[in-house]
């Protein structure tokens, strides 16, 4: 069967601004182009911060190995899904959720995502990069603001609109920024391990107690692995519509091993050691007391401008989403006024910079609370009850005509799972008080609601949608 | 959805979908890349945890 020509009249739709299915022609990232992008995602000051973090509970031989058994851990398993569907289906990320939650679960699973989360994040990275305007300033033109001052949130607004300029250009901007920026980041990082090795010998930072421990070394070292599970798991959000986006699946999956994996743990291992030599957990405190005066103050001036590009390739991942999810009214809202109707929310959130920025640790975990079993779900609905095959046209297609279509357009199976995973999550480590219940410091949190969700996913569909076939589609 | 927007999705479905055309679905991800990462992960936890603790 040959495909049909176009219908006459029918505009050429760029369809990596929206959320049709993209064709192999239109995927423009090889390895490199996703790595940098990747790379650029990674290395924003939250990782940095998510070193400082660390740093509370563990010293730096045990910071190291839990940052990298928890990134590696939940970066291997965004990495399989979404990348994997979205990259080798070239499908929107939350529109390949279609076949695991039904369409309408997936639809309310992208506005949450996309505009809480997407939201939160992009306020977090723009008040770090308006105190790292600030530092800057205090350094060369001698002011004095604090870290809350009103000129914090200013300058965050500055950030979200600089990022906004950028998105609106779509995903050709992004990669263009970040082939400079993602460089630009990985020699200030090395350069900043150099400052803090130079100033304290590695003995002397092994031997640095961790900022604000529990005093049980076994749970400390249990919540620092859980804190960098959680914080590779924050990625999902966003990756699947970056993957879609890469020419083969090689390049859909290796590029995250070297820009979320490597290129977060270096960034995070320097943030430990630099909470840990300074005593404090602010990375934008950071830069002068290691670099002097000048290599300060260019340091966080770069990575000022580093929060932007993390802002920019998220911004992106939650448009693509909205645009595809968001029915007939949204989607004739231009790219750019939606850009700037995404970012409004952090615009709002940015006036309150200290709680935004003293809670880094519970939003990773409420981040982690529903995405650890949305992973889980996806995975073992892709990999192993579909055995990574999808009908792409069901996809695209009302629930009602759907083989995806579920009950009503959703999937009661999957979204059960998802609820039962949270729930065991928040049994084991409570998310607003951060406190460990007793199994906690044998599993973690993030893993047991991973596996929750992934066995209530397979045994339901197995026990009940695999009876019929217009449940889902699974025979 | 409106109307140029299906046309143009049926058009893309129908290039995905044509067997013998070049817009069909990446081949997956080789299995031996995805042991590749799982092994290489689960030395680098065990020799971690040994250095470590």
């Amino acid at each position: 069967m040959s495909a049909p020509a176009k219908a006459p009249g029918i505009a050429e739709q760029d369809a990596t601004l929206n959320e049709l299915p993209l064709l192999r022609r239109e995927r423009i990232w090889g390895f490199w182009d996703y790595s940098s992008v990747n790379i650029g995602l990674a290395i924003a000051t939250w990782a940095f911060l998510q070193g400082g973090a660390v740093a509370y509970y563990v010293g730096a031989k045990q910071a190291i190995a839990s940052i990298v058994i928890g990134y590696g851990i939940s970066v291997l398993l965004v990495s399989l899904a979404p990348c994997l569907p979205c990259g080798r289906y070239g499908v929107e990320q939350f529109v390949s959720m279609r076949s695991v939650l039904g369409e309408r679960g997936a639809r309310v699973l992208m506005v949450v995502m996309s505009a809480l989360l997407a939201a939160a994040w992009s306020a977090v990275l723009a008040i770090m990069c308006g105190h790292a305007l600030a530092n800057v300033a205090n350094q060369v033109l001698g002011t004095k603001i604090s870290a809350g001052a009103g000129i914090v949130s200013v300058l965050a607004v500055l950030a979200l609109a600089a990022s906004w300029a950028i998105v609106a250009r779509g995903p050709r901007s992004i990669e263009l920024v970040n082939r400079f920026v993602a460089p630009g980041l990985v020699v200030v990082t090395l350069v900043m391990l150099a400052l803090v090795l130079t100033r304290t010998s590695w003995s002397e930072l092994a031997a640095t107690p961790a900022l604000d421990p529990w005093g049980d070394s076994h749970l400390d070292f249990m919540l620092a692995v859980e804190l960098n599970i959680a914080g590779g798991f924050a990625w999902w959000p966003n990756v699947g519509n970056l993957a879609r986006l890469t020419r083969s699946t090689r390049s859909a999956f290796w590029p995250n091993a070297l820009g979320l994996f490597l290129a977060s743990v270096v960034a995070a291992v320097v943030g430990v050691f630099a909470a840990l030599a300074l005593g404090s957990e602010d990375p934008t405190l950071w830069m002068v007391p290691l670099g002097g005066a000048l290599l300060g103050v260019l340091a966080l001036a770069f990575v000022g401008m580093a929060n932007v590009t993390s802002v920019v390739a998220q911004s992106y991942a939650a448009l693509v989403a909205i645009k595809g999810g968001g029915g007939s009214a949204v989607r004739r809202v231009p790219w750019s006024l939606l850009a700037a109707i995404i970012l409004a929310p952090a615009a709002v959130l940015v006036f309150f910079p200290e709680a935004v920025y003293d809670n880094y640790a519970r939003f990773v975990s409420w981040g982690a609370i529903v995405v650890a079993p949305l992973c889980a779900v996806q995975l073992v609905d892709f990999f192993v009850l579909r055995r990574q095959v999808l009908d792409v046209r069901a996809l695209h297609l009302p629930h009602a005509e759907s083989r995806y279509g579920f009950l009503r357009g959703w999937n009661p199976v999957a979204v059960l799972a998802v609820v039962l995973g949270a729930l065991t999550y928040a049994l084991l480590l409570n998310p607003v008080t951060y406190e460990p219940a007793g199994w906690f410091r044998y599993v973690t949190a993030s893993l047991p609601a991973f596996a929750v969700a992934a066995s209530v996913h397979w045994g339901g569909t197995r026990l009940v949608l695999l009876r019929r076939a217009d449940w889902g589609g699974y025979r | 959805m409106d109307d140029a927007m299906r046309a143009e999705l049926e058009h893309r479905l129908a290039l995905i979908e044509d067997p013998g055309g070049a817009e069909g679905a990446l081949p997956p991800l080789p299995l031996a890349d995805l042991v590749a990462a799982v092994v290489g992960l689960a030395l680098i936890t065990v020799a971690l945890l040994w250095w470590a603790l």
